[in-house]
């Protein structure tokens, strides 16, 4: 990148706001992810006209551009992996407007979640994957993010009301209706959302949360079938896989552990519950405890059980049909066995939705590649196994599994790549994202 | 051969890049969350340095000493890493290979012995200011340290304070506690200087000692010295307070759990509904001196931030548990408009306890 370029940033958005010395770059290389790709430079917008000048300068010169917010991404949106500009979101973060009445907020494209959360009473916004409220809304809509409230509330899509986009063109847009669906889970490559019209839920009345020690993961989907077949549906249904109780030292006994929930008004909570209670019998469950609070997260599993194994983790995460868990999570196990790694695995069974790391020695870096393949090997039996997989959950799949979805999905990679070239007619937008 | 032991480059390399500490780290807030100057950027980078991918830089040392080692991350990682400890050893191991500080931090090891404005007086003399009518001789061992001949009138305040419960006298000669050695990550020359206080204890063998700084209480405590702060010997009487009372938040000191904690306590019964609380992003302790030779606009901001919470809680006065970070707040903040006063813990005690 010219020094020049430079310059025509540094006039569009102050000196202060343009980094391009080495630690800087080092600092925007990464997410949560196992993909590293350095900038050549940072740009730390702070309106949606500066993201439209820096937008429209990077299209003119041909530099990519990746969008990036709190960089909790693990799958490696946020990172430039072809280089060019990093556009750092978090200075727009402003909660512009919290509208009770029709409980929707407005807020700019660097608001966290737990930061809006704590703005409400009353209300919640319910997309929070870790649980720890780190991310920005805006990255979770561009992820079109999942949590464990999933079943209940949708993912980031089911939240998003509007979003004002700049497109890969310099156009400033406002997206709503069945359109946002351009923003949501396109992970930056068509545009950048500057801020979003979110939907808001009420605070529950009421919860009460199981967790279900059973033999294995197969008990755990019998239990949810049995649960759906009464008519009655968790809010919170997750899966705790064997892997991560082998390395917490859990009673080998105990094959998973399942983590349900029921939130609403009371009535409609002891209901529900009374159904589960019925129904968990018939798995002959090796253990119950119940409370009257959320249950633990599945991240939270997964983050002790690598603390406890002191390894890092590759992550890989793929949805699939309920009755192809089983499957591959199977499948799972045999590449761990095969290639001597451990892994660690949850599924939030009412989505399909299966997420697994796999360990490796931070120090080790054959055993780095090993994970690496290991995971590939993972994402393609899963492609396999069933027919209406998809990668990631929503579209956010980033740099991880960009190649994996062009040779599972041609005729929708081809599709993305037509509405590629309309908005972002450069291809400067977070390139090598999506599609390799 | 890597730059960092392999302890602490696997511990670096494990970080799964979650960032929930920056979201904990008031240096990140203070830039407005530019990543390299929050602790997940400074675990990372030194991973990177470690394994070879990014050369050491100037830029990249003057970055980790941006860090005030506030400590408020300490418990944020979900993979159990603990980042200050990291930022700590970084800076540690980086010394050990020869590669010097910022030129105002490597200054420290010698101004820590020489003196320097705000550690004032030369090593072992530290403890001439005292007031003449301290003894010689007598069951608690009173140390002072080198912030209180910047603060004298805190050093006196705690004196009194733990006069009216113990025995007290002090030493001839002291030498000089070095925490804020440690933290700069000459560890070397903090255990020397520990040793010489642990043999002047053992030489003098007090019942206990009293410090006036929590953080050199508490980890002359963790060496297995029955070692005390003021704070400690008023929490467990309940005392009651006198005239009226100012409305006051604490600047608690992250060095110091315990004390922290316990100042808390005692704030709240003696003070009742004037007592505001801790600051909840907020904690200073002398790892803000070394920033402020680094960066000193950093620890000045952060200073100005913590006067405004305060100043937004209610408070009319923000009390610092530390006694050297309230000395240098004093010293940078002097000429500045800040509608809170600002002060220290004993000080703030002795003024309003009947």
């Amino acid at each position: 990148m010219s020094e020049e370029f430079v310059k025509i940033l540094r006039k569009l958005c102050g000196r202060e706001n343009v980094f391009n010395n080495e630690m800087e770059l080092a600092s925007y290389s990464y997410d949560a992810s196992y993909i590293r790709g350095q900038p050549k430079v940072v740009v730390r917008p702070s309106s949606v006209e500066d993201v439209a000048e820096v937008i429209s300068a990077a299209a003119e010169h041909g530099v990519p551009i990746t969008p990036r917010g709190a960089g909790t991404s693990l799958v490696g949106g946020p990172v430039p992996v072809r280089g060019g500009i990093v556009l750092d979101m978090l200075r727009m973060n402003e909660i512009v407007e919290v509208d009770e009445e029709n409980m929707h907020a407005i807020v700019e494209a660097g608001v966290r979640v737990r930061d809006l959360n704590a703005r409400l009473d009353g209300m919640f916004f319910p997309i929070d994957p870790d649980g720890l409220g780190v991310s920005t809304v805006a990255g979770l809509i561009a992820e079109d993010a999942a949590s464990p409230l999933s079943p209940a509330y949708g993912t980031a899509r089911d939240s998003v009301l509007s979003v004002e986009m700049v497109l890969g063109s310099g156009r400033v847009v406002r997206l709503s209706g069945s359109m946002v669906n351009l923003a949501v889970g396109s992970e930056g490559t068509l545009g950048v959302i500057t801020r979003a019209v979110v939907r808001l839920s009420p605070t529950p009345e009421s919860m009460s949360s199981f967790s279900i020690r059973v033999i294995d993961a197969s008990d755990g989907l019998d239990l949810l079938s049995l649960v759906y077949s009464k008519g009655y549906r968790p809010e919170v249904f997750e899966i705790i896989h064997r892997d991560v109780l082998d390395i917490l030292e859990v009673d080998p006994e105990i094959g998973a552990i399942v983590e349900a929930a029921f939130i609403g008004s009371e009535p409609w909570v002891s209901a529900q519950s009374e159904a589960l209670r019925s129904s968990v019998e018939e798995v002959k469950p090796l253990g119950v405890e119940e409370a009257e609070e959320l249950p633990r997260p599945s991240m939270s599993w997964l983050t002790e059980a690598l603390k406890k194994a002191e390894r890092s983790a590759v992550f890989i995460s793929v949805s699939v049909s309920r009755s192809s868990i089983r499957d591959v999570l199977q499948e799972i196990d045999r590449v761990a066995m095969r290639m001597r790694l451990k892994t660690i695995t949850a599924v939030n069974a009412p989505l399909g939705w299966i997420i697994s790391g796999i360990l490796f020695d931070p120090l080790d870096e054959r055993e780095y590649q090993r994970a690496i393949k290991a995971s590939e090997q993972v994402v393609h039996a899963t492609l396999r196994i069933c027919s209406s997989a998809r990668l990631g959950f929503g579209t956010g799949i980033g740099a991880s599994m960009a190649r994996a979805f062009e040779a599972g999905f041609p005729e929708e990679a081809d599709v993305f790549r037509a509405i590629k070239s309309a908005l972002d007619p450069m291809g400067v937008m977070n390139p090598g994202k999506i599609i390799p | 051969m890597t730059l960092f032991s392999e302890d602490l480059l696997y511990a670096l390399s494990r970080c799964i890049g979650c960032g929930n500490c920056n979201t904990f780290c008031q240096v990140f807030f203070l830039v407005d969350q530019r990543e390299k100057l929050s602790p997940r950027a400074w675990i990372r980078t030194s991973s990177m340095v470690g394994l070879g991918q990014v050369k050491v830089s100037v830029e990249y040392i003057e970055s980790l000493y941006a860090c005030t080692q506030c400590s408020l991350c300490r418990n944020s990682c979900p993979v159990g890493l603990d980042p200050f400890a990291l930022i700590m050893s970084s800076r540690k191991e980086l010394i050990d290979q020869g590669y010097v500080p910022p030129i105002e931090v490597a200054a420290l090891p010698e101004e820590v012995v020489e003196g320097s404005p705000l550690l004032p007086g030369p090593h072992w003399e530290r403890n001439k200011w005292l007031p003449r009518d301290m003894p010689r001789s007598g069951r608690y061992l009173f140390i002072s340290g080198a912030w209180a001949r910047s603060a004298p009138d805190s050093a006196v305040a705690s004196i009194e304070l733990a006069r009216r419960r113990l025995d007290l006298f002090v030493a001839d000669r002291e030498p000089e506690c070095g925490l804020i050695l440690r933290l700069a990550g000459y560890l070397d020359q903090y255990r020397e200087l520990t040793g010489e206080m642990l043999a002047l204890i053992e030489d003098l063998s007090p019942v206990g000692v009293v410090s006036g700084c929590p953080a050199r209480a508490e980890s002359l405590r963790e060496l297995g010295v029955n070692a005390l702060h003021p704070v400690d010997l008023l929490v467990e009487e309940s005392p009651s307070a006198r005239r009226k009372k100012p409305k006051v938040a604490l600047i608690p000191d992250p060095l110091a759990r315990s004390t922290s904690k316990a100042a808390e306590e005692l704030l709240q019964s003696v003070l009742g509904p004037e007592f505001l609380g801790s600051l909840p992003r907020f904690s200073a302790s002398c790892g803000h001196l070394i920033t402020f030779r680094s960066n000193p606009d950093i620890v000045r901001s952060l200073f100005l931030t913590a006067l405004k919470e305060a100043e937004y809680m209610g408070a009319s006065e923000a009390v610092f548990l530390n006694p050297l970070a309230f000395a240098l707040a004093r010293e940078i903040l002097r000429g500045e408009r800040v509608r809170v006063k600002i002060s220290e813990l004993s000080q703030t005690l002795l003024k309003v306890l009947s």
